[in-house]
Order: C-alpha cells, then structure tokens, then sequence
C-alpha cells in the first residue's frame, strides 16, 4: 500500500527533473551570448526563442525559460519531500503538488497556444516541456486521489474507534 | 487475535522494507540523471554543438583571406591551379556541388594543390539568395566566413523558404560561436550589400548566367567539369 502510493510521487519527481534539464539548457543557452539552441527535430528553437514572447511579460520581462526553471525546481523539491512525509506542518504536500503541477500544466499550454497560433513554429525542447507538464498533472492527481481516501478512511477508522469506545457499556453495571 | 496481529506486522514490516528498498533504487536513478542532465546542459550549451550537419572542414590548416579585390579565398596563393566559383548560397545546385564535390575540393586545397576564390552571384529568382552571401561576408568579418559557407548549404533547406531568414542566420552565427550581436548589427545595417552589388556586376561582366560556374584559366566549367579539368591541370603540372 504505502509502497503503491510512493509510485506517483516518483513519477513526478523524474519528469520535474527532466523539465529542470530542458529548462536549465533553454536558460543557459538565453545566458549566454554565443550559444545557439540546438534544434534535436523540427527548426523553430532560434525562432521561438528570440520571440518576444519568451518573456513574461511579452517583450519587456522574465524570460519563461528562468520561469520554466524555478517552477521545475520547486515540483522537483516537493515530490522527493513527499517520498518521506506527507505533510510539512500543516501544509499538505500532495495537494501542494497539485496545485503547483495545475499552474505548471496552465502555463505550458499558455505557451504551446502562443507557439502555434502567434510565432507559428514549435521549438523542440519547448514541446518537451509541454509534454512532461501533462504527465506530472496526472501524477499528482493520482497521488492526490489516493491521499486523500487514505486520509478518509483513517478519519472514519479513528471516529468508528472513538464512537464504539463511546458506546461501549461500563463493565461493571452492578457498581453504579 | 495475537497471531493476527504478529503475522500483520510482519507484511507491515516486510512492505516498509521493500518501499525503502524501491526508493533507494529511486534515488540512484535520480542521481545517475542528475549527473547526465549536467553533463548533457554543460556540454551542448556551452559549446552549442550536437548539431548533425554542423560544418566538419578544419580550416586551421587551410590557408584563408581576402583577395585585393575584396574576395575571401582558401587555398595557398602559390597553388599552380585557381579557381573562381561564381555561386548563390539559395542555389539548390551549388549546395549539391558543396556537399558531394566539397571534399574532392578540399583535399586539393590542403594538399596545396589549388585555390579556391568565391564571388557570390545571387540570383533575383533566390530570394534569400543576397542576404545569406551578407551572412556569409558578416561571419567574414569574424573569420569565419568559410565556416558560415559550409552551413549555409548545409542546411540551405532550413531557411531557404523563411520570409525573412534574419532570425535563423544569427541562430547560425550562435552555433559557430560568432558574437550575435556584432553579426545581427552587420547583417541589419547591410553592411556589405555595396560589396555584394559590385560582386554581382563583376559576374555580369564576364557574362556568367548560371551559378555555380567556376572559371580556371579564363574557362567558364560547370560543376560537371571542374574535377576532370582540375585533375588534368595538375597531372600537367605533374602532380597526381
């Protein structure tokens, strides 16, 4: 059971490392003047890249490739936290991760929708963003799911168990 | 009750064991991609390389430069045979010629056989034709200008349909390590479309109509017969 329930959360992990490569390389190639993306298929990586809507906000902000970064790293933080607990204080992390995964999905289809309708050309390594993003909502709704039945059934266990102590008949009727 | 409770446990225990041991797989996994994900961002970034159809001529042994009258060159000066290639960057023939006769070309060229002297002649039907020979003289200006040559057929196909291949060109510029600024300023300010413009007059001149032609000894050859003449010219002089 609890090592079924561990199987999401390493999924996440894994495909939240893998954006943290693919954004790590669209960063470092923005940092650095001299380096070109290299397109692995298709040929809009130069194109997509040097759009104006590689910032946010379009033409004057932070380039989505540091946005990209910083939220991969944080999915990535939370789901190896939440192979050892499922809770930091009061902040539960599974609902954490889907709240962070739901921004992360929303975001990366913003971009596929700019990339196919306003720049007209997909750059490789921004489709596979696109593509991890999906796989890592899932994941998290998975382990969302199943966290909260688990958690269900342990606050009907506990109130079954407090209710039937409640009922339980004094053991010596003949003292009162 | 007591048995239950053991035997309960002990699936406990064992399943804890287990998940512990999946997650230490886990984490090795994890740490095998973290160590290949640094390797694959500090490699191919820093070096912008990977790129198949990257250029492979090493120009460092090759003699290169600019002709008095304005014409990159490769090749010794000396070489006994001279060849002036009339070309267009957007030409499907000549990236046909660079690609399956380049290296016939080449290995002439390094042994100092020959030299090869390019006057860009782009056509009007070629629309991206004039800009690229400005990317290609752009590259120039930072010593690279063969290095750009050999990408811009190589992967003509990319950028001969953009409506404006700008954007693609500086891509190009980032890949051979060239500073895109300095080259996106070059190539916007026009720079060298004076230079162009007088290429293309010289070409009309002699009354070349086709590119790629290629003049040795004052003979107009198509890239059909250049490596025979080549190869007769030199077994003249006596060489193999």
């Amino acid at each position: 059971m609890l090592e079924r329930s561990l199987y999401p959360r390493m999924a996440a992990a894994l495909l939240a490392l893998l954006g943290i490569i693919d954004s790590a390389y669209l960063s470092i190639s923005r940092l650095l003047p001299s380096s070109a993306l290299v397109c692995v298929a298709g040929d809009g990586c130069q194109t997509v890249q040097q759009s104006i809507w590689s910032l946010l906000p379009p033409g004057s902000g932070i380039p989505v490739a540091y946005i990209g970064l910083g939220g991969y790293t944080l999915l990535f933080g939370v789901s190896m936290a939440a192979l050892q607990t499922d809770r930091i204080g009061r902040l539960a992390l599974p609902e954490l991760l889907v709240l962070l995964a739901s921004g992360g999905l929303l975001f990366s289809i913003y971009l596929t929708i700019v990339q196919i309708a306003v720049i007209g050309s997909l750059c490789f390594w921004c489709v596979l963003s696109a593509l991890t993003q999906p796989g890592i909502w899932i994941a998290t709704i998975i382990d969302w799911r199943a966290w909260r039945g688990q958690e269900r059934s342990l606050a009907t266990d506990s109130s079954t168990r407090r209710s039937s102590r409640n009922a339980r008949p004094p053991e010596s009727p003949g003292m009162t | 009750m007591s048995t239950q409770s053991r035997r309960g446990r002990q699936v406990q225990r064992k399943g804890k064991r287990r998940s512990s041991q999946t997650l230490i797989i886990f984490y090795w996994i994890i740490g095998a991609i973290v160590v290949a994900g640094v390797v694959f961002v500090v490699t191919v970034a820093m070096q912008g390389g990977f790129a198949s159809d990257a250029p492979t001529t090493d120009y460092s042994n090759i003699p290169t430069g600019m002709t008095e009258d304005g014409y990159y060159y490769k090749g010794s000066p000396d070489a006994p045979v001279q060849v002036i290639e009339y070309s267009d960057f957007q030409c499907p023939a000549c990236a046909q010629f660079v690609l399956n006769q380049g290296q016939r070309l080449t290995t002439h060229i390094e042994e100092g056989a020959v030299q090869l002297i390019y006057h860009d002649l782009p056509l009007n039907i070629h629309p991206n034709a004039a800009e690229a020979a400005e990317a290609a003289r752009c590259a120039g200006d930072q010593n690279q200008f063969w290095q750009m040559h050999d990408l811009l057929f190589a992967r003509q196909s990319e950028w001969a349909s953009l409506s404006s291949p700008l954007d693609r060109f500086v891509g190009y510029a980032g890949d051979l390590g060239l500073d895109r600024g300095t080259f996106e300023s070059c190539l916007t300010n026009g720079q060298h479309t004076p230079h162009i413009a007088d290429s293309i007059q010289a070409a009309n001149a002699v009354q070349i109509v086709a590119t790629p032609t290629f003049m040795v000894n004052g003979q107009q050859l198509n890239s059909v017969q250049l490596i025979p003449v080549i190869d007769a010219a030199l077994a003249a002089e006596g060489r193999p």
